[in-house]
């Protein structure tokens, strides 16, 4: 039969066409496989940019929140550098409205090259409200200082301590209670002493429960018998079982040789003047504040 | 009444056997190179898993001494009033035969400065 001549040659070409076909999907997927993956390393990379971006971008927020400084007055000029050869982040800050004492950080992670890649992740900052302390009843503002009496409720914020007259004093003055001493307790998360100068004299104790305290003053201990304490709050940060806060002072003090930023152990006690718990204060960084805003920080991913 | 069924004459067998033999022969470059990009590409992938949990690992414990594939180096960054003192991280890990995956971050150091 004629006609079947060349059979073969047409069976093997169908099977080539076969293999064609399987080999080009190969191909293609291959292909897709291969960028793909090196796309997921480079968008990786990319994300930990940002992540890079955003630990910089909160330091510099709650820097200057640890200085008392609102929202409103926050200096937040975008942030844009690049990361030890690696690539690069873009932070930009949004404020909130003035009540929500709130900023939104966004931070695009880059990475040049062929193809670029960004990535963007986002953080919802909500801050401590910040009153002052005579405004919530802690204090009694009377020229020429203002005269702290001790405080049986707590606040939930940030308390600035700041007189006019730019001197804080801490007095056995006539607001004491007999009962109990010239002992003044203030609890709340975060404080800060602003004005010039904060005196603790003639026999006053003064017992501060907060896990974040600035002393933007500088702090003296006058006469015989004062009494400073610094004990943690709420959200401590906890190492080996034991708890922390940080204090920020700006000054040199008994037992702070310099100014800066210390971890302070629950029960730091200054008495008459000196540091009567040896250890208990430990040179840190700023970098340790955000861990007491933490929950604040609202994260979400994409622009 | 009987047909003789014929099959494939030699010279067709030799015929065809020469072609599929070119055709393979063409293609087989092709398939073993895609066969190891694709080895290659799960390699690669896998490393990039255990990249990510090596640095998700190191940047939430702060602890980086003694992990195998992980480097660092002090780093600052511009902050608010003055620089702000960190290390950068990277964290290298082997993908196949093929070369390695390497991530980096930054991150502000937990104390001192």
């Amino acid at each position: 039969m004629h006609h079947e001549k060349g059979a073969a040659l047409i069976s093997v070409l169908m099977v080539v066409v076969v293999f064609l076909l399987l080999g080009t999907a190969l191909l293609q997927w291959t292909a897709v496989e291969a960028i793909q993956v090196q796309r997921q390393e480079r968008q990786l990379q990319a994300h930990y940019l940002a992540r890079s971006g955003l630990d910089v971008a909160l330091n510099y927020v709650f820097e200057q929140v640890a200085q008392g400084i609102s929202v409103k007055d926050m200096k937040l000029s975008d942030l844009k550098y690049p990361v030890g050869g690696v690539g690069s982040y873009e932070v930009t800050f949004t404020k909130g409205s003035e009540e929500q004492e709130s900023v939104e950080i966004r931070v695009r992670g880059y990475l040049t090259g062929p193809v670029p890649v960004e990535e963007t992740i986002k953080a919802y900052l909500e801050l401590p409200k910040t009153a002052r302390a005579e405004d919530i009843g802690w204090g009694i503002k009377r020229a020429p200082h203002l005269d702290l009496r001790f405080a049986d409720e707590e606040y939930d914020g940030l308390v600035s301590f700041v007189a006019d007259n730019q001197v804080v004093t801490i007095n056995n003055n006539r607001y004491g209670d007999k009962d109990r001493g010239y002992n003044h307790y203030f609890k709340a998360p975060a404080m800060m002493f602003s004005s010039d100068t904060l005196s603790i004299e003639n026999g006053s104790t003064l017992h501060l429960y907060t896990d974040f305290v600035a002393f933007r003053t500088k702090t003296k201990l006058l006469g015989s018998d004062n009494l400073l304490t610094l004990n943690v709050n709420t959200n401590p940060i906890i190492e080996d079982g034991v708890k922390y806060g940080v204090v920020y002072f700006a000054t040199t003090l008994s037992g702070v040789d310099r100014p800066g930023y210390y971890k302070f152990r629950d029960g730091t006690t200054w008495e008459n003047g000196t540091l009567r718990t040896p250890g208990y204060l430990i040179p840190t960084s700023s970098t340790e504040l955000p861990t007491f805003f933490s929950s604040r920080i609202v994260y979400s991913s994409g622009n | 009444m009987m047909k003789r069924q014929q099959g494939f004459s030699l010279v067709e067998v030799l015929v065809a056997v020469v072609v599929l033999g070119v055709i393979v022969a063409a293609f087989s470059g092709v398939f073993s190179s895609s066969i190891d990009s694709i080895l290659s590409a799960g390699d690669r992938y896998r490393a990039l898993m255990e990249a990510q949990g090596l640095l998700e690992r190191v940047l939430a414990t702060g602890d980086l001494e003694g992990l195998e594939g992980v480097e660092w180096e002090q780093s600052n960054q511009p902050g608010y009033e003055s620089t702000v003192g960190g290390r950068l991280i990277t964290v290298t890990v082997p993908a196949g035969p093929h070369g390695v995956v390497r991530l980096s971050a930054f991150q502000l150091n937990s104390s001192g400065e």
